[in-house]
């Protein structure tokens, strides 16, 4: 069974999490932005691509977000 | 020195726990994050959806007889619905070219130069290209798009838009 972080612990670990997110969405962010130009542009080559990488950066961040539902989970146990 | 010396004495009054309150507040803004996270993938998915739409299928509009333009002559049209203003150009060596006419910068109508065979965009100066369509100089970021042309029957025709190199 896992043990139950500490406190400390539990804010050091929220803290990365929270930074790994941010890092994501910013990816996210910049992929939306190569989309925008391909659409103004009318270039399709780039549209499917970029929705498919922020649907993965989407998945990741997810996963992020059950881990921190984890920490939570395993600090309400006694 | 004590607590109350320093002036500090509400801390007991008031015991926040400022680690767990901490936490709480960085969780509920990572789940914001995610939340943001999923309205991005939601707006990509979107555009990607709206660029399919848009490489439908073209009509082919008949544009003007072949025989009324001459080199150095422009045709004002729409292309490919009736809110789509566009420009034919015949150049000098008698090949065609056609464009829409939005500026690719904030979409002001290009006009015709015949003295230096270019687009101009009155709005802020931008300058393209009337054989490629390419930018010469101002803030477009883009070339025109430039429509597929057809010499059919004698008629010039409209049958698409080209993809941008």
């Amino acid at each position: 069974m896992r043990t139950s972080p500490d406190k400390a612990r539990r804010s050091s670990m929220i803290v990365t999490i929270m930074i790994l997110v941010m890092a994501v969405l910013l990816i996210q962010l910049w992929l939306v932005t190569l989309a925008v130009e391909g659409y103004m542009a009318s270039r399709a080559a780039l549209a499917w691509p970029t929705f498919g990488a922020s649907l993965g950066c989407l998945l990741l961040n997810l996963r992020l977000l059950k881990y921190v539902y984890e920490i939570d989970r395993n600090k309400e146990q006694p | 020195m004590s607590d109350a010396a320093k002036g500090q004495g509400w801390r007991k009054d008031f015991p926040i726990e400022w680690d767990s309150d901490n936490y709480i507040t960085r969780r509920e803004f990572t789940k914001f994050l995610v939340l943001t996270s999923a309205a991005t993938c939601v707006g990509n998915g979107v555009l990607a959806l709206g660029t399919r739409r848009d490489n439908r299928e073209l009509p082919s509009v008949t544009v003007l007889p072949d025989a009324d333009l001459k080199p150095g002559d422009v045709h004002l049209f729409r292309y490919p619905t009736d809110n789509d203003p566009a420009i034919l150009v015949r150049n000098a060596d008698g090949a065609l070219a056609g464009y829409m006419q939005r500026c690719t910068h904030l979409s002001c109508p290009v006009q015709y130069k015949g003295s230096s065979h270019t687009l101009e965009c009155p709005c802020h100066n931008g300058s393209f290209d009337a054989a490629s369509g390419k930018v010469i100089s101002g803030p477009p970021p883009r070339p025109l798009p430039r429509i597929r042309l057809e010499v059919r029957d004698g008629h010039i025709h409209a049958i698409g838009l080209e993809d941008e190199a």
